[in-house]
């Protein structure tokens, strides 16, 4: 600092260039911090396949209450996209008939906290093996941590006897039935 | 004013010996915008990381799902577009930068003793870049890059001695595929990028022992600057003005979707990335037995003389002036190289027709003029046939004058044939009582007067070939022929009346679910050349017309361009899925007895899905719809113009900052 002049000059340049500094050192932060914490709290497109699948003709549903107690399981494929994945997934659902025109489909997890139940003949109650969540044919809770019943899915009668299921997935562990996906 | 933190962190961990080393380096000279390339590579490194860590929360290197999980990263999720494009072009621009800040760090003679090291350690950050750009093109496994990998690979075989095994450890096998794209991830997102983290801290490391070189004139270099904060001042001007112009390529110009890999693929004419392209043209340069020159000769050769420089001229003297046979062999080098990479950037691949126009590609330019002495004159009667032909799809099966499908027999000597009127008329009413095989549709559809005005363009002379017919002239024809030459895009009858029309949506998913192809992203320019062999002679032209179908109800093939209205739609993958379920199970149009159906491509595998969705994507492309549409197509443009906006605010901000500062250094000076 050989004269004050000189020393003003470049006090007043390293003033500007560190104000330079924070304010495109900001602009930078802003434009790429915001593109990025958005690409991952943010959400990605959810695909949602809304169509009804086929299960079986009403008439091949055996009675569920007669001569046995028994409900009928039915397997179907379903076409499901998961994110980039295509796949034709396949998918299990309850179906308890107690007449031609009165039918019950439930799905297949326990509204507990989504474990697979299972029909005991003996007891003739569904049963989840999880943490013992039981049920009624009719869906009813009976005992266990479920806090409520088997949640029934919508059903659609095509072709005079075709059943078509749509496959819901409801939030588990709460009371109220609520749509989480298909 | 340091906090107590900072005083607890830096009595265990020297911060302040830190942040010294990095901000208070001297630079003879003075800071300058010449020395900012370095730290602008620096700063494209470090996007590079960033984007492509991003990159990993959504991307799979497998064979089946890495071409659907980029696609679905930059389509779906927010933000996806910008971050794959500026790890695209982050990429291309560190080339350049790189090219750039060698060619600087080379007139500068900062490689001199001592700097030697660093120029080293330079130089090997150039191959783990160029290692980091090949592996990096094929992640997508879509054509270009698996195509690029295949040949780059392949071309490793070719060096003496270790060939073979260099091929088989970079593609864990023999062939591309599954292990090869895995050791390619492992390269591109570890082992590369980490090496190359270490080096550039060397790098940094080796250049801050010696610092800067500053300017060659002695009496520049007495005025001096320490880097902080002059020099990171410019150098975050550059890194913004690059981020800026990567923001900007990553919304307007966004790196084309090759369509899947798809190594059966013949049609797909690999050229490499621009980067790579010198190297190709050398390849055509040096064939057969003289190919190792090219391959490994001359790339060693190049890469010889960089690490040699600072051994070769070891004069004292920084002065580039002082230096002219440095300056002239690295001229040569410069120009040889960017040479090469223009003449590839021309060259077409042997083989390649070109992106014309169908019409420029059945039409050679070259014999254009030749032909046009040859124009036979056609009578009123054969012209109005000439249209009724073209518009019935007869171009699309037959051949006339070096014009048209190939399905049928080629008609340009029809009339040296000596056929008489009434086998014509059987041929082409009833052409089955004449070969039982016979392909063609019967057209019942014709008046009496068509089928003469047909007949008598059949029977015309025709030239062995033809320019394309000028299409706008209906004027220059007597009024009587207008109505009958109206070109195939006006002419409303049918466009939108589909058999399956009359009925539902239910009548469109009968026919069956939409395939694997409507969830890819096809690449227009392979869906074009595939349409015109397995599409166009039905459908027509760029789908503008199609042939006569007699016996169902529209009786025709119906237009593609514009597609019905049942069909089309602004959103892509909803527009796919409609045209799939055809493509996928075929279609039987409504009516007494069609004589055409739609073949069912997809289910019979006379396509591949990769083919499929190509196709799909051509359609969509002469529909106006993109098939690689954006989810939110507007966001891409909007945050360019906000990014602008916000740099301009900043830039004014500074400009007023700037005056102030002169203004009051201007008042103390007076004082």
């Amino acid at each position: 600092m050989e004269n004050d002049d000189n020393y003003d000059k470049r006090l007043s340049r390293r003033n500007f260039f560190k104000a330079a500094t924070v304010g495109i050192g900001t602009a930078i932060t802003f434009l790429l911090g915001y593109p990025l914490v958005y690409s991952i709290i943010g959400k990605g497109k959810v695909f949602v396949n809304k169509t009804y699948s086929m299960l079986v003709s009403v008439k091949n549903i055996p009675n569920s209450f007669s001569p046995v107690k028994k409900p009928s399981k039915f397997n179907f494929t379903k076409m499901d996209q998961d994110a980039y994945i295509k796949t034709n997934k396949p998918e299990t659902v309850w179906v308890v008939k107690k007449s031609d025109d009165k039918l019950t489909t439930f799905s297949p997890i326990c509204p507990h906290l989504g474990c697979r139940y299972n029909w005991d003949q003996e007891k003739e109650l569904f049963i989840c093996p999880c943490h013992n969540s039981i049920f009624t044919i009719e869906g009813k809770y009976v005992s266990g941590p479920a806090l409520r019943g088997l949640d029934t899915l919508p059903t659609e009668i095509k072709n005079d006897d075709m059943l078509y299921v749509l496959y819901e997935r409801f939030e588990v562990g709460i009371p109220q039935k609520i749509i989480i996906g298909y | 004013m340091k906090s107590k933190l900072y005083d607890w962190v830096n009595s265990r961990f020297s911060l302040e010996g830190m942040f010294n080393s990095a901000f208070d380096e001297k630079i003879p000279g003075g800071s300058s915008f010449f020395f900012t390339l370095g730290s602008a590579t620096l700063f494209i490194f470090a996007l590079q990381v960033i984007t492509g860590v991003w990159q990993l929360f959504y991307y799979v290197p497998t064979v089946d799902h890495a071409y659907a999980s980029l696609s679905y990263f930059r389509i779906f999720v927010p933000y996806g577009w910008l971050i794959q494009g500026i790890h695209y072009w982050g990429a291309n621009l560190m080339t350049i930068l790189i090219a750039l800040h060698m060619i600087r760090v080379f007139i500068w003679g900062a490689y001199k003793k001592p700097r030697e090291l660093t120029w080293l350690i330079g130089v090997v950050l150039l191959l783990l870049t160029v290692g980091l750009i090949f592996t990096g093109a094929a992640l997508p496994w879509d054509e270009r890059g698996y195509w690029a990998a295949e040949v780059g690979t392949s071309l490793a075989g070719t060096i003496p001695f270790i060939g073979s095994f260099l091929v088989s450890f970079l593609r864990g096998g023999t062939s591309m595929s599954q292990l090869a794209l895995s050791r390619f991830f492992a390269f591109h997102v570890a082992i590369l990028p980490g090496i190359a983290f270490l080096l550039v801290v060397f790098h940094l490391m080796a250049f801050r022992k010696f610092g800067s070189v500053g300017p060659w004139n002695e009496s520049k270099r007495t005025k001096i600057e320490n880097f902080w904060p002059g020099q990171v001042a410019k150098d975050l001007m550059v890194s913004g003005l690059i981020l800026l112009i990567l923001i900007g390529l990553s919304a307007y110009l966004p790196a084309p979707f090759t369509g899947p890999a798809d190594p059966s693929d013949s049609a797909f004419l690999p050229k490499p990335e621009w980067n790579f392209l010198f190297l190709y043209q050398l390849l055509k340069v040096f064939k057969g037995s003289t190919e190792l020159i090219g391959t490994v000769g001359i790339p060693s050769l190049i890469l010889l003389i960089i690490v040699l420089t600072p051994f070769i001229d070891r004069k004292k003297t920084f002065n580039p002036a002082k230096r002219i046979g440095m300056m002239i062999g690295g001229f040569i080098l410069v120009a040889f190289i960017f040479t090469y990479t223009l003449i590839g950037y021309y060259s077409k691949p042997l083989g390649a027709k070109g992106k014309g126009t169908t019409k420029q590609a059945l039409v050679p330019a070259k014999k254009k003029k030749e032909k046009e002495n040859k124009i036979i004159e056609l009578s009123p009667e054969a012209i109005a046939g000439k249209r009724l032909f073209e518009t019935n799809g007869g171009t699309a099966c037959h051949t006339i004058s070096g014009v048209g499908g190939k399905i049928g027999p080629d008609l340009t000597n029809e009339y040296k044939k000596g056929r008489s009127r009434k086998w014509l008329i059987t041929q082409i009413t009833d052409s089955k009582s004449h070969n039982k095989n016979s392909m063609m549709p019967n057209y019942t559809n014709f008046s009496k007067t068509e089928l003469n005005e047909l007949i008598a363009y059949l029977l015309s002379p025709h030239p062995k070939s033809l320019p394309p017919p000028p299409s706008n002239k209906i004027d220059s024809l007597p009024a009587h022929l207008q109505k009958k030459i109206m070109p195939a895009k006006t002419q409303p009858q049918g466009v939108n009346k589909y058999s399956w029309e009359a009925g539902t949506a239910k009548t469109l998913k009968s026919l069956g679910r939409p395939g694997v192809a409507a969830s890819i992203i096809g690449n227009v320019e392979l869906g074009d050349k595939l349409f015109r062999k397995y599409c166009e002679s039905c459908h027509g032209m760029e789908g503008m017309g199609g042939i006569g179908n007699p016996g169902s109800f529209l009786n025709r093939v119906p237009r593609l361009q514009p597609i019905s209205k049942v069909l089309f739609s602004n959103k892509p993958q909803e527009f796919a899925n409609n045209i799939d379920r055809f493509i996928q199970h075929g279609s039987v149009p409504a009516g007494p007895h069609p004589a055409l159906k739609m073949i069912n491509y997809g289910d019979s595998y006379a396509l591949t899905q990769p083919q499929i969705a190509s196709i799909e994507a051509y359609i969509l492309y002469i529909n106006n719809v993109n098939r690689a549409e954006i989810d939110s197509p507007q966001s891409a443009r909007q945050f360019f113009t906000i990014s602008v906006l916000i740099s301009i605010i900043v830039t004014i901000i500074l400009i007023i900052l700037g005056l102030v500062y002169r203004k009051a250094h201007r008042k103390s000076s007076k004082d």
